[in-house]
């Protein structure tokens, strides 16, 4: 191990003469940590409506309150007929049209069922559907309540009381910020790395590195140290925006957030070094590292969770070693959960580390 | 020059699929010698040199470099010799000193030993000043001439040179066989490639590849006198014209 | 033309010599459309749940016999305590918690003050609200019945109901697909047009070849046109392939006309290739041009709508995503594609594209000229 305090200062000296790479370094987290968790946000909230009130009574008009009061919607509108209404939603102003039939009061009073039509705007399908179904949440509820006033029911209904652990606000920004911090640092410790070797060979550098008795193993780490201490900077420089920001901080220990980076960096850092050992020239190095970039991303639970996925893919993503800390990030950051409690995450994480490093130093050819 | 051989290949052979760029190749170096590599572009000096400096696995034969096998003990061999490659390979984003730091670091020598050989060997090629200086804006003839310093800088046995002078004027060319000659009086084996007729001139042997083969062997003189040239540009044009590889 | 040709060859082999990349930069365009078709989804499922019941009387059972039943969730086993509950939260084995209190059938009953708590984990938020609402659901629907019980028993009349009936337009069946193809499209051609041909102009400038092709007689303007040719011609057979793949395998509609989407695509090409030039202009090495596509491209991913709701982003960002190219292709495409509208409804986003394209071009011209000289 004696060429490696060498190697290292190479590798440091070329990292930061290259005035690029620092620039990088600072610029990508900051936007990452600051302008991406308000627009990676998927809260429905602020849905407009056009009301359509076929009624005019007493009792639609406190349904049109009900959804106004409510923080998911905003009226956009009351319409006289469908028609405006339906030009209003094809202009993208509204997404909703609320429809309450011509009888509705008679009806609910002579009948005790009445009807109201919802037409939602569902190009953005998951929006369209959670709306859909907060709104059938007010009007069962606004139901219940006129049942108990007019005395058609007897007994108070039970009332529900949900309580949000973790997160009762309902906020976005804690969920979204750890998970962001994964992907930054694939962004440019895992892509980097699968740069490095192979710039070197199209450079013509690594014969005369090839040529020298240093062993393989020096040679990687030389490689991957300097991506270490970067993630790990990353890692406290992006904790640090989010607690400056946006006032997030993790519920649990900040040692277990390093530990567990620790290894995730480790990890996509030996993939990205493998990835550059098989590569002809950068440009396939990094198509192939932006290949799996995306997959990694698509099928981490960044975008969307992993319990909704069919029964085969979420076994598919055990593969996915984004997964694993994602998971643990936003465990750490939002239950603050244990060591002991994320355990079934750190194994598959370290078996990962493990078998991508011994990867990527077996990969590095000095002889072929 | 003494009779111990540091340089054997006996039937030395690599294929590519179908394609045998070196084919067969047999041949000695012995110590301290100047052996020059000659052949046309693509006739397997390349492939042949990067066998023996342990890079690339032989298909077929055995080659030992200062006494170890280049198929299985290359990572030895590698300790025992010095390379300077065709396309300048030293870091264009270190200075001149943190090359030559990095790879005497490499090798093991000691720091103060590499800060002393640094000046010593600065001030022989007259480069004090370009010490601190990027590789990359050196001027080419400076470049070769620093890696050439480099590539024998931990005072290797052997040194391989793969045409250390292409594309440098002839002065430069002439300053370059001074620094090879001072290399081999400090007892160090020089194998090297070119294709420069002249520069065939100034090796103690020859040997004259065509189409992955060595066609002939020996000493500059018996050379002119077996193929009836005046000149070693005769001997390599006679040879080079049986070729069928193009270039 | 001829020689303009030659030299467009070149640029094809480059690319073919290298099956790899060729066959990763065909097939990934259809994995990025397949995976959210098949695999990532916003349904809510396997709600995996447990009860609390302090209680334990006639009506916690039914209740919890409903809950189990339901198809939504996957019942746990029962917990004693808050704390086991927690602990259950904390490593991610549960996603909700239904609590009865004490005496639930007899507050029911007599005092008319039960309650039932619902614990979410609400680390997503909308996955915790909507698994809140299912179980309020089964909740309602026990309410309900417990209604007609007693209404049958002569205590009481039926309850209301407002029935809700919903139309989702353009995308019935809420699929998350014919959201993101649009999207996926404007990605795979920012990557292909302005990743892979920043590289490649800037890689000939490295290596030292781009000073012997502008030595030939051919106009230099011509020599970087015909870089930009095989990416033009790989995206659109990108293009092409996820559009057969989606319409036919994944039935995402193409309600407007094919080719006043072709159209568009062909502008946002344009533009999208003027990036890339302007970016091969500005730095040196590939490695610089890799990370400022990446800048480039990361911010795409966010602010062009592809995944999240433009409308729902701070104002300061929705200005800012005016100037991403990829905003007005998806935008455009969605309408096209999904709503079918005509030519008239997206004028807008051309000619923002071809606005973008022309200034990116114009720039690119100018820094190449001040290079050369």
């Amino acid at each position: 191990m004696k060429a490696l305090p060498y190697l290292l200062t190479k590798e440091y000296k070329q990292m930061f003469r290259n005035w690029l790479l620092p620039v990088v370094f600072i610029l990508l987290p900051i936007a990452m940590m600051n302008v991406v968790p308000r627009i990676a946000t998927q809260e429905v909230k602020n849905l407009t409506i056009a009301v359509i009130d076929c009624d005019h009574s007493t009792l639609s008009s406190r349904l049109i309150q009900k959804l106004q009061a409510s923080e998911f919607f905003n009226l956009y509108a009351t319409c006289p007929n469908y028609q405006t209404a339906y030009d209003l939603l094809q202009e993208g102003r509204v997404d909703f049209i609320v429809t309450i039939e011509n009888e509705f009061e008679p009806n609910l009073y002579r009948t005790g069922g009445a009807d109201i039509m919802v037409t939602v705007n569902a190009v953005n399908g998951m929006k369209g559907g959670l709306g859909n179904s907060y709104l059938t949440q007010i009007v069962m509820q606004y139901a219940q309540e006129l049942s108990y006033e007019s005395g058609a029911i007897m007994r108070r209904p039970v009332t529900v009381e949900p309580r949000y652990l973790f997160n009762a606000a309902l906020d976005y920004k804690p969920y979204m910020i750890p998970a962001l911090m994964a992907m930054t640092l694939i962004l440019l410790v895992g892509f980097l790395p699968a740069l490095n070797v192979v710039g070197e060979k199209e450079r013509g550098t690594i014969e005369q590195i090839n040529v020298t008795p240093v062993s393989r193993i020096e040679f990687i780490l030389s490689k991957m140290i300097p991506y270490w201490t970067v993630g790990l900077f990353i890692v406290g420089f992006s904790m640090l925006l989010a607690w400056k920001i946006h006032g997030v901080t993790p519920a649990g220990s900040i040692g277990l957030v390093f530990l567990f980076n620790i290894v995730y960096v480790f990890t996509i850092s030996s993939l990205g070094l493998t990835i550059s050992n098989y590569s002809d020239n950068m440009r396939q190095a990094a198509i192939v590292m932006f290949f799996f970039i995306v997959i990694f991303i698509l099928t981490s639970g960044l975008i969307s969770p992993i319990a909704s996925m069919p029964h085969w893919a979420q076994e598919a993503t055990r593969l996915n070693p984004l997964r694993y800390i994602i998971t643990a990030m936003r465990e750490i950051y939002l239950k603050g959960s244990t060591f002991h409690q994320l355990l079934s995450q750190f194994i598959p994480l370290c078996i990962y580390g493990a078998l991508a490093s011994t990867w990527a130093v077996t990969s590095f050819q000095k002889n072929n | 020059m003494t009779d111990e051989i540091v340089i054997k290949a006996e039937g030395l052979t690599k294929r590519f699929g179908d394609f045998t760029a070196t084919d067969h190749v047999t041949f000695e170096v012995r110590k301290g010698e100047i052996f020059g590599f000659l052949g046309a572009n693509g006739a397997g000096k390349t492939t042949a040199m990067r066998m023996l400096c342990g890079l690339s696995q032989p298909s077929d034969g055995k080659a030992t470099v200062a006494g170890y096998d280049v198929a299985t003990e290359y990572e030895q061999v590698k300790r025992h010799i010095g390379y300077m490659s065709q396309k300048f390979s030293l870091y264009d984003d270190l200075t001149v000193e943190e090359n030559l730091v990095l790879f005497g670091g490499i090798y093991g020598m000691p720091r103060k030993k590499v800060q002393d050989k640094i000046t010593e060997l600065l001030q022989e090629l007259g480069f004090e000043s370009e010490r601190k200086t990027m590789v990359k804006s050196l001027p080419l003839g400076w470049k070769q001439k620093l890696a050439f310093s480099l590539a024998i800088f931990h005072e290797p046995s052997i040194v391989f040179l793969d045409e250390p002078t292409g594309g440098v004027d002839p002065v430069t060319r002439r300053q370059f066989w001074e620094l090879i000659y001072r290399a081999a009086d400090n007892g160090i084996t020089v194998f090297v490639t070119t294709h420069y007729m002249d520069e065939a001139e100034y090796c103690d042997r020859v040997s004259i590849m065509v189409d992955g083969r060595i066609d002939a062997l020996g000493s500059p003189m018996q050379l002119k006198q077996q193929f009836h040239g005046n000149s070693m540009y005769d001997v390599f044009y006679a040879l080079a014209r049986t070729a069928k590889r193009g270039d | 033309m001829k020689q303009f040709l030659s030299f467009v060859r070149k640029e094809f082999i480059h690319i073919l010599r290298d099956p790899r990349s060729l066959l990763i930069l065909l097939v990934m365009p259809q994995i990025m459309v397949l995976l959210p078709g098949y695999v990532i989804k916003n349904e809510v499922k396997d709600i995996r749940i447990a009860v609390l019941d302090q209680s334990r009387d006639i009506y916690t059972e039914q209740l919890t016999q409903r809950l189990y039943a339901n198809d939504y969730f996957i019942g746990k086993e029962e917990v004693k305590t808050e704390e086991e509950a927690a602990e259950l939260f904390k490593k991610g084995e549960i996603d909700l918690v239904v609590v009865f209190g004490p005496e639930f059938a007899n507050r029911i009953m007599h005092s008319q003050d039960a309650s039932i708590q619902i614990l979410s984990d609400g680390s997503e938020p909308n996955q915790a609200s909507v698994r809140v609402a299912y179980a309020q659901q089964v909740v309602a629907g026990f309410q309900k019945e417990l209604a007609q019980q007693m209404a049958q028993a002569g205590k009481g009349g039926q309850p209301f109901n407002i029935r809700v009936n919903s139309r989702m337009l353009y995308n019935p069946q809420q699929r998350s697909e014919v959201n993101f193809v649009p999207g996926v499209v404007g990605m795979v051609i920012l990557l292909i047009c302005c990743m892979m041909t920043s590289i490649a102009i800037v890689r000939e400038r490295e290596m030292g070849t781009m000073e012997i092709l502008l030595a030939s007689p051919l106009p230099s303007i011509d020599i970087v046109l015909a870089k930009l040719v095989p990416y033009m011609i790989i995206s659109l057979i990108d293009m092409a392939t996820i559009l057969c793949l989606s319409y036919f395998v994944m039935h995402v509609p193409m309600a407007g006309s094919l080719l006043i989407y072709v159209i568009t695509a062909v502008i946002y090409i344009f533009t999208s290739l003027m990036l890339g030039l302007l970016i091969s202009t500005v730095v040196d090495t590939q490695l610089a041009a890799m990370l400022i596509s990446l800048l480039l491209i990361v911010p795409t991913i966010y602010l062009s709508g592809m995944v999240f709701a433009i409308e729902s982003m701070p104002v300061a960002a929705q200005v800012v995503s005016n100037i991403v190219p990829a905003k007005w292709f998806i935008s455009a495409s969605r309408k096209i594609m999904v709503e079918g509208v005509g030519m008239e409804y997206v004028t807008t986003e051309m000619r923002a594209l071809a606005i973008e394209g022309l200034v990116f071009m114009l720039l690119a011209w100018r820094f190449f000229k001040t290079r050369l000289t």
